[in-house]
């Protein structure tokens, strides 16, 4: 038993443009059922038809025996002239068994795939809280698209990641034992005479350079002693080291690592292969 | 004269004797290692091995590979003393795969004794070993030399110095057998008399604490020395570790052998003749007897008999004696008796007999190699005392030596 027609969808069938089966539309192709809660229920391939489309409404045809339950989402494809298959989402409003016995369905372009689809480029976005690239619709969803053919996967950039949460860090010199930033390099004295080395302070006295172990005073430097760059130190661990390392610490979950440990992520984007409906809905 | 080169000729080998056998009658004999210890007896202190070196870019990551992982507490600092090859980077290369080790340079270089004063800045160790970059140590070495520090008397351990390129050719083998006897056997006797003056800057450990009271290494050449002796001055004890084992290149051409030894030389008439003479000077509070003794052992050994012996060997070529042939064979025959005796009692102190036994080969031409040293010593030790050389010596650059004190 077929379900009846709203007098607004007989309205709409009294629309500027309709046709009769088979259509002087492109065929259609691909057939998506998309459930309410956008897990995909089922894929169809058969043959159908665009029959109407007008600014509300799009109805099509189908040569099959499937019912198409109201409120569900069909997401259909059509064969552009470049020989690529576009694609275009309705929200079922109706469906109903024509003459011909053939399926038709009526419904309205609505639904996320259809929000997905009317985007050029979904890119991903860095999100505030966790510091982590995200979609804006669900990556499960527009891989699962990707899988289907109805997005395609756009290499966009390549970036540093947390190994640990998949964060976005920021990079700086640090200590090669605790990634600290806190660290200063030490300044040493080497006098000659004596050979002794000290930190710069232990020559200082009231102004003066004297030597700590031989207590000459007044050295002059490049005559009787050099400065040397030492070690690095942290303040936060006390180690020391020869030179800071570039350390990662991630936004998100602070962990710090040192950079080569860094996981190399590549940034991909989802690319709709759309299908401009309207373009069939006859000029005003 | 002659009755001088009776006490000189045969001193060593008479008094190893002695040793040997005190050590065997009073169950001293075989000596103990630290292989023989338990795991949980074994002193085990926090050690830092600081490698101090110039252009040593080839060498150096050998000697870190025969020191990493040897130890448990162990941290390495690698001094590059302002080198024109890349020993920094061949160090920095195996420090990032290596736990533990800092590499730091200096901006031009300074003399071994900065590098090491400045390895001691950024060590907390309670023990500094320093080994040559060109050398590389024995699997327990670094074990052994600590032993002796567990008694805090001592100051310094020297420990056993041994040639890597013995077959070389004949003149790296001679020396190779008189490290044997002069260094692992002589060292062990001057321990029995409490003499032990030198922790060769090859492979030598000091107390870091001590090291720090006497503010750190003076200006070389000879700088291992003169920190052991001042450390002695210091009231500390310095001993032998004779299983401690290090292995280093020798010179493989007579007049790099004989550079080397003018250094050594120099080095010890600087030191315990100029330097360190107050070590004699009864009326000083820290004088010590075994610091006397040391001194009196050097002043008679390495210049009364050495002049005594040109002077008898100046006698011969005045007024040749008629029989001089057989009485060089006589000397040459006595003197190879002698040192078959000291060969003895290095092989029965040896922990590798098959290598000492090897080593002691070339004992035929060894009175011959004496008589090279006796040269070598001879010049030395007058340009030292009369013309301080050892300030002229390249081994410490020229901006230090013409700065430091020139004792």
């Amino acid at each position: 038993m077929m379900p009846r027609r709203t007098p607004a969808e007989e309205q709409a069938a009294s629309s500027p443009v309709r046709r009769d089966s088979p259509s002087t539309f492109p065929p259609l192709s691909d057939i998506l059922v998309f459930q309410k809660d956008e897990v995909l229920a089922r894929v169809a391939k058969v043959r159908g038809w665009l029959v109407e489309v007008s600014s509300r409404d799009i109805e099509l045809e189908f040569q099959t025996s499937v019912r198409f339950p109201e409120d569900d989402h069909l997401v259909f494809g059509m064969d552009a002239l470049n020989g690529e298959t576009q694609y275009a989402e309705i929200n079922i409003d109706n469906f109903y068994r024509s003459s011909s016995g053939k399926v038709r369905v009526v419904g309205h372009s609505a639904g996320v795939v259809q929000d997905i689809l009317n985007q050029p480029l979904h890119a991903p976005y860095l999100c505030p809280k966790t510091h982590t690239f995200r979609f804006a619709h669900p990556e499960s969803l527009l891989r699962q698209l990707c899988g289907l053919g109805i997005v395609e996967e756009a290499f966009l950039d390549r970036v540093e990641v947390c190994p640990n949460c998949s964060g976005l860090p920021t990079f700086r010199p640090g200590c090669q034992h605790c990634g600290s930033p806190r660290t200063t390099l030490d300044r040493l004295i080497h006098h000659f005479a004596c050979g002794y080395v000290g930190f710069v302070s232990e020559f200082e006295d009231a102004g003066r350079i004297i030597c700590p172990k031989c207590r000459t005073k007044d050295l002059v430097v490049g005559a009787d002693f050099e400065y040397i760059d030492g070690a690095h130190r942290c303040f936060d661990c006390a180690q020391h080291f020869e030179k800071p390392e570039r350390i990662g610490h991630c936004l998100g979950c602070d962990f710090r690592f040192p950079a080569q440990q860094a996981d190399l992520h590549d940034l991909m984007g989802f690319r709709p292969k759309r299908l401009d409906i309207l373009a069939f809905s006859p000029a005003s | 004269m002659g009755g001088l080169l009776l006490v000189d000729g045969p001193r060593y080998a008479l008094s190893k004797a002695v040793m040997f056998l005190w050590d065997a009658l009073t169950g001293n004999w075989p000596l103990k290692s630290v292989q023989d210890q338990e795991i949980e007896d074994r002193y085990e202190p926090s050690v830092c091995v600081v490698l101090a070196g110039y252009n040593e870019a080839e060498t150096v990551e050998a000697t870190l590979t025969s020191i990493w992982g040897t130890y448990p507490r162990l941290e390495i600092i690698v001094i590059d003393d302002g080198s024109e090859d890349d020993m920094h980077c061949v160090a920095q290369n195996f420090a990032q795969d290596h736990a533990g080790i800092l590499v730091l340079r200096k901006p031009q270089r300074g003399g071994k004794s900065s590098c090491i004063n400045f390895a001691l800045k950024y060590t907390e160790a309670e023990i500094v070993v320093v080994v040559d970059t060109d050398s590389h140590l024995a699997p327990d070495a670094l074990w052994e030399i600590v032993q002796p520090l567990a008694d805090p008397q001592v100051g310094a351990v020297s420990a056993t110095v041994l040639a890597r390129n013995t077959t070389t050719n004949l003149i790296t083998w001679l020396q190779a057998e008189e490290y044997l006897h002069s260094i692992f056997v002589g060292r062990m006797l001057a321990e029995r008399l409490g003499i032990v003056s030198v922790a060769s800057g090859a492979f030598g450990a000091f107390r870091r604490e001590a090291v720090q009271r006497v503010g750190g290494w003076d200006v070389g050449p000879g700088e291992d020395g003169d920190i052991t002796l001042r450390l002695r001055k210091m009231g500390y004890d310095a001993v032998f570790a004779p299983y401690a084992e290090c292995f280093t290149n020798v010179p493989e051409s007579w007049p790099a052998l004989f550079r080397q030894r003018r250094r050594w030389n120099r080095g010890t008439i600087r030191y315990k003749c100029r330097k360190h003479v107050d070590m004699a000077f009864f009326w000083y509070p820290n004088f010590r007897f075994s610091n006397l003794l040391l001194l009196l052992n050097v002043w008679f050994f390495n210049i009364v008999c050495l002049y005594g012996f040109w002077i008898y060997v100046l006698g011969w070529l005045i007024a040749p004696p008629d029989d001089l042939f057989f009485f060089l064979w006589t000397t040459y025959v006595a003197y190879l008796m002698f040192h078959v005796l000291q060969v003895a009692v290095a092989l029965a102190y040896s922990r590798n007999l098959r290598r000492d036994a090897a080593t002691s080969v070339v004992l035929p031409f060894v009175p011959i190699y004496q008589l090279f040293r006796k040269c070598a010593r001879l010049i030395s030790v007058t340009e030292e005392l009369f013309f301080r050389r050892s300030f002229d010596d390249n081994y410490v650059p020229w901006h230090v030596r013409e700065a430091t004190w020139h004792w």
